[in-house]
């Protein structure tokens, strides 16, 4: 059931992102090419204006889209099919939060390659620097355990796709506090409220957290040293030990919090659900 | 599990300045058509929406073939709201195909049928059908399922008279019979002849519950004559 759900939420919201994606790949390729090739200040300006406008396109359909996911199609007339469908709300929330996780992964990716086609029209002879500063940065760390290395790579992606998910986790739980029948006439500023409130939070706990566990990371002095400038290349390895584990603790905590979003999503999908 | 379909008990649901369901209790069993009669504002769809599950807050228990609200209750319920549901994206196609993959039960040659007897083709976007051809359409796919109830709500509340007879008629011959319809209106007149069981609700009470033929027989009245004067303003 849950693969049906996730089929039928990617057919909901392919189009938004379609055009979203061929709107980044027009750009990225029309307005360097107008820049480099047309020596005019007007139209140089507009077109960096409809560059912007892209972006900011981008980012708002992006959101908007996200929120479709997740409240048009559950607490407008939509959830009159949805929260009637013979499944459980958390396989509902769960199929939400892995196709809106899915967009903005494949929206990062494809904006990543717009950058680089931008950058390569732009100035061709980027691409042998990049592959120069790659090859630099593999010199820097040759005799180092390439174990580590690669630990922390997918350390790190694993950190930066759960923190989506965390915060769209997030954003569903303050959409559905929003509608809670109790704060019906307050809905926009509650829902904006909620995040925010939320937001500010995990900024507390992850700072009582730091202090705790900071002292107790294996090797925490090479933190104090890379920020005095006293830091070695030769300790990079031990610094990679550090920064794996800092990072393994981040993700058992977005991994948490995205179960305690997430189940008080569900739970107010389970007690409080009330359809106009 | 016990015989009945719907068992609610001590039923209450009230919102800020109103008391929707008060204190509600009702039993139903199988292969009945129940006519929930009440004017506007009695509570009809707000109990309604409880049985089919999309008002989740409220006290009292309702349980649906002996099952708490959840997925095996829902897979039961054939819910048709008094509004459209559909997505700007979908057609019927789509529409068909999401009941088929969720409903066990659904019936895809026959919703296929009523849908050609409309007029309309599986590709046509839904957004570019009129209200009543959506309407009609949602009854379609909800009457293609053989359920175990199907529960209905105005579903000829402003639609013209031909329109009500094509409802009635897709509604009586495409049910399956052993299952119970559970249909709220207040057009009394115009679906007195299917009920076998008819409920008065009154500003969230039951006030009047029974097999149609004895309280005519009873009340020595049709039930429409019954319901304009217990609802006397």
């Amino acid at each position: 059931m849950l693969a049906k759900l996730i089929k039928y939420d990617v057919k909901s919201t392919w189009r938004d992102f379609a055009g979203i994606y061929l709107a980044i790949l027009l750009g990225v390729i029309i307005v360097p090419l107008v820049i480099r090739n047309i020596d005019n200040i007007i139209v140089n300006t507009a077109v960096g204006i409809v560059a912007f406008g892209i972006v900011v396109s981008v980012v708002v359909i992006t959101v908007i889209s996200l929120f479709k996911i997740y409240n048009t199609n559950i607490f407008s007339r939509e959830g009159y099919l949805t929260m009637t469908l013979p499944v459980t709300p958390t396989k509902i929330v769960i199929s939400k939060l892995v196709v809106s996780t899915m967009w903005i992964v494949l929206t990062g990716i494809v904006s990543l390659i717009g950058m680089i086609i931008f950058s390569l029209i732009m100035s061709p002879g980027i691409l042998y620097d990049m592959v120069n500063g790659v090859r630099y940065v593999f010199d820097l760390w040759e005799g180092q355990s390439m174990f580590g290395i690669v630990l922390f790579i997918v350390l790190i992606i694993l950190f930066m796709i759960l923190s989506i998910v965390k915060e769209v986790a997030k954003l569903f739980l303050s959409c559905s506090i929003a509608h809670l029948r109790q704060l019906n006439k307050f809905r926009v500023p509650v829902g904006i409220l909620s995040f925010f409130v939320f937001t500010w939070i995990e900024s507390v706990l992850v700072q009582g957290l730091s202090r705790i566990f900071k002292p107790l990371l294996p090797n925490s002095e090479l933190w104090y040293e890379t920020m005095d400038h006293t830091f070695s290349i030769e300790k990079a390895g031990q610094l990679i030990e550090t920064f794996n584990v800092a990072t393994g603790l981040g993700i058992l905590y977005t991994l948490a919090m995205i179960v305690v979003f997430s189940f008080g999503t569900v739970w107010i999908l389970n007690h409080k659900l009330d359809l106009d | 599990m016990n015989g009945e379909l719907i068992d609610i008990k001590n039923l209450t649901k009230t919102y800020p300045n109103k008391t929707a369901i008060s204190n509600l209790n009702l039993k139903l069993d199988g292969g009945h058509i129940v006519g929930l009669l009440g004017p506007n504002g009695s509570g009809k769809t707000t109990l309604i929406k409880i049985i089919a599950g999309v008002i989740k807050d409220y006290s009292g228990t309702v349980t649906v073939n002996g099952m708490a609200p959840g997925p095996a209750a829902k897979a039961l319920i054939s819910y048709l709201p008094d509004t459209s549901y559909f997505s700007g994206w979908m057609c019927p196609k789509d529409m068909i195909t999401l009941f088929k993959d969720f409903y066990p039960d659904f019936d895809e040659r026959k919703c296929t049928e009523m849908l050609h007897r409309l007029g309309l083709n599986e590709t046509q976007k839904i957004k570019t059908m009129s209200k009543g051809m959506q309407e009609r359409f949602q009854l379609c796919l909800v009457m293609s399922r053989n359920a175990m109830i199907y529960v209905l709500d105005e579903p000829i509340g402003g639609v013209d008279p031909a329109a009500r007879e094509f409802i009635m008629d897709t509604i009586l011959s495409n049910y399956n019979e052993n299952a119970t319809i559970l249909m709220s209106t207040h057009l009394v007149s115009d679906v007195e002849r299917i009920f076998d069981t008819v409920l008065f609700l009154k500003e969230g009470e039951i006030v009047l519950q029974g097999d149609i033929d004895n309280i005519r027989a009873t009340e020595d009245k049709s039930i429409d004559q019954l319901f304009r004067e217990v609802f006397k303003c």
